[in-house]
C-alpha cells in the first residue's frame, strides 16, 4: 500500500453506494460548513477501491442496506505517513433505521493469536488491515479510511473546530490535554489532544478508545447543525475535492457519504467499547461475551441487547 | 292567458333543469364519487434562471448541452409528478426513469408523497401551476468534467377540489450525475406545504 500526503486512505469495497461514519464526518464538515478554501495542493485523502471481502452475503448494495465501515487513526507524525493504528472504529450504519454503532476496538488487542492489531496497518497497509478488522468482527467492511495527526488536526480546523462537552477532567501533559468539564470548543490540536489523551482516566486506553467515538458522535451533531442545503453541498465539495486523491472513487460516492451521515441521529448511535480479557505482556485478548456483541452488531448495525 | 303563463313557466323551469344538469357534467353521477371537473388545465413552463458552476479543479462552465437535457428532466419531473396527477386524478406515471438506479427504491416509499403529486384528492376545479426559475449548481471534478448538479427551485399551485381550494408549495432541490450519458436524479430534498381544502398532512420534507 503506498502512503499518501496528509493521508486519510479510504477503502472502498464493494459496489459504491454509502461509506464509513468518520468518512461521512469528514465529507459531511464540507458540506455543512462554508468555510474557504483550504490551502491549494495540501492533499488530506486518498480514496482506493479494493477487492470485496467475503461475507457480505447480507448486503446487496443497495443505499438502504446496512453497511459497515471502519475508521482509523494512525500515529504517524509524518504528515505523509501512515503509522500505528492506535484508533480503531468499525462503525454499522442502518440507514432505514436512522440509526448506528460504533464498536471501538483498543488498540492493544491482539487479533487471530497475533500481537498487537494496531501494528497492521503500518506493517501492511489499510486494505489487509481492513480484511483483518472485518475478519475480526465478522462484518464486511465497504469503506476503510485512516488519517495520521497532521490530516486529523487539518480536517477539525477547516471544519471550524468542535464543540463538545467534557464529561471529566482531562489534564495530561503527554497528550497536552487540560481540560475542566464543561462544553468546551476544540479545535485541531485540542481534538487531537482529547483522541489521544488516556492517561487522565483510570481505564487508561480503553477510555481513551469509547472517548473517540464520544468524538466522532459529537462532531457529527455540529456537523448537523451547519447544514448549507443541497446547493451549498456541491460548492463545499469542490472545496474538499481539491484535497482528495480518489482510485475508483467517484464524486458521488463522496456526496452520498455526506448525505449519508447527515440523515443518522446521532442521539441513534450507540458507542461500545469491546470486551477485553487479560494478555501477555500489553496484549489484550478479547474478553467474555464479545462474541455476543458482535452477532448483535453485524446482523443490523444496531445493537439492541448491549 | 293563464295557459301561456303556465306555459312559460314550466319552460324556463325545464331550460333551468337543463342547464342545472349540464353544468353537473351531464347528470346522472353525484359529488361523492364523480366530481365534476372544469376544462381549464394549467401548465408551468420551468425556465433556467442561472448555472453556477462549482469546480474541484480548474475553471469550467457546464455545457449548454448538460444544463438543457438537466432542464428537459426537471420539465419532465414537473409535468408528469406534479401537473399530470393533478389534471388526470391518477398517481404520476413514467417518472422511474427520471431516476438512477440507487434513488430507485424512494419513489416506492414515503417519499414519493412529498415528490409527487398523488391525485388526490381529486381536482374539481380550476387548476394553476406555478413555478420560479431554476438554479442550477454544478459540480466539475479535476479534470473539469461535471459530474455533479443539484437543480434548485419553487413550484407551488392552487386547485379547486371538493370543498374549497388547495394550495400547494414545494421547494425541490433534484440532484443529477450523468449514467450512461444521461443526467438522472442521484438524490433529492424536498419539502411540501399545504393548506386549503382538504389537508391531511399540512408540511412534510424528504430526503434521498
Amino acid at each position: 500500500m503506498s502512503t499518501k500526503p496528509r493521508t486519510i486512505l479510504f477503502t472502498l469495497i464493494g459496489p459504491p453506494l454509502c461509506g464509513v461514519l468518520l468518512a461521512c464526518l469528514v465529507m459531511a464538515a464540507w458540506l455543512a460548513t462554508g468555510l474557504p478554501t483550504p490551502a491549494k495542493g495540501d492533499t488530506w485523502f486518498s480514496v482506493t477501491q479494493v477487492p470485496p471481502i467475503g461475507g457480505a452475503s447480507f448486503t446487496s448494495g443497495q443505499p438502504g442496506d446496512v453497511q459497515f465501515f471502519l475508521a482509523v487513526g494512525n500515529d504517524s507524525r509524518d504528515p505523509n505517513g501512515v503509522g500505528l493504528g492506535d484508533a480503531i472504529h468499525v462503525i454499522g450504519i442502518n440507514p432505514q433505521a436512522r440509526a448506528a454503532t460504533i464498536i471501538d476496538i483498543p488498540r492493544d488487542t491482539a487479533v487471530g493469536g497475533g500481537g498487537k492489531v494496531n501494528s497492521v496497518l503500518a506493517n501492511s497497509g489499510l486494505p489487509q488491515f481492513t480484511q483483518t478488522i472485518a475478519g475480526f468482527v465478522g462484518v464486511p467492511i465497504r469503506f476503510a479510511i485512516t488519517t495520521n495527526f497532521a490530516g486529523f488536526t487539518d480536517m477539525v480546523d477547516e471544519m471550524g473546530g468542535i464543540d463538545i462537552n467534557i464529561r471529566q477532567p482531562m489534564h495530561d501533559t503527554d497528550s497536552a490535554t487540560d481540560f475542566d468539564p464543561g462544553p468546551l470548543h476544540l479545535n485541531g490540536p485540542g481534538a487531537l489532544a482529547f483522541s489521544r489523551d488516556r492517561h487522565s482516566f483510570a481505564g487508561g486506553d480503553i477510555s481513551r478508545t469509547e472517548n473517540q467515538g464520544y468524538l466522532i458522535i459529537t462532531a457529527l451533531q455540529n456537523i448537523q447543525q451547519r447544514n448549507v442545503g443541497p446547493a451549498g453541498t456541491l460548492n463545499l465539495l469542490a472545496n474538499l475535492g481539491r484535497h482528495v486523491q480518489m482510485d475508483n472513487v467517484s464524486y458521488v460516492d463522496l456526496y452520498r457519504l455526506g448525505r449519508l451521515a447527515l440523515t443518522i441521529d446521532p442521539a441513534n448511535i450507540k458507542n461500545v467499547v469491546i470486551p477485553t480479557g487479560g494478555g501477555a505482556g500489553t496484549n489484550l485478548s478479547p474478553g467474555p461475551g464479545i462474541d455476543s456483541l458482535f452477532a448483535d452488531f453485524r446482523d443490523d448495525g444496531v445493537l439492541q441487547t448491549h | 292567458m293563464q295557459i301561456a303563463v303556465v306555459a312559460v313557466s314550466v319552460a324556463l323551469l325545464g331550460i333551468a333543469g337543463l342547464i342545472f344538469l349540464l353544468q353537473r357534467g351531464g347528470g346522472g353521477g353525484d359529488d361523492e364519487s364523480r366530481p365534476a371537473k372544469k376544462s381549464v388545465f394549467g401548465t408551468v413552463q420551468m425556465v433556467l434562471g442561472g448555472v453556477q458552476n462549482a469546480n474541484a479543479g480548474g475553471p469550467a462552465t457546464l455545457p449548454d448541452d448538460a444544463a438543457n437535457q438537466i432542464m428537459q428532466m426537471i420539465g419532465a419531473y414537473v409535468d408528469r409528478g406534479l401537473v399530470a396527477p393533478v389534471k388526470t386524478g391518477k398517481p404520476p406515471e413514467n417518472i422511474a426513469e427520471l431516476f438512477d438506479a440507487g434513488t430507485q427504491p424512494a419513489l416506492e416509499g414515503p417519499d414519493k408523497d412529498i415528490l409527487f403529486e398523488s391525485g388526490q384528492p381529486e381536482r374539481t376545479g380550476d387548476f394553476t401551476p406555478a413555478a420560479e426559475p431554476v438554479i442550477i449548481t454544478a459540480l466539475s471534478d479535476g479534470g473539469g468534467q461535471f459530474v455533479l448538479a443539484t437543480a434548485t427551485f419553487n413550484y407551488s399551485s392552487n386547485v379547486v377540489v371538493k370543498g374549497g381550494a388547495l394550495q400547494t408549495a414545494r421547494t425541490v432541490a433534484l440532484t443529477f450525475a450523468p449514467e450512461g450519458g444521461v443526467w438522472k436524479i442521484t438524490g433529492y430534498d424536498a419539502t411540501v406545504s399545504r393548506q386549503g381544502a382538504q389537508v391531511d398532512v399540512p408540511a412534510a420534507t424528504a430526503q434521498g
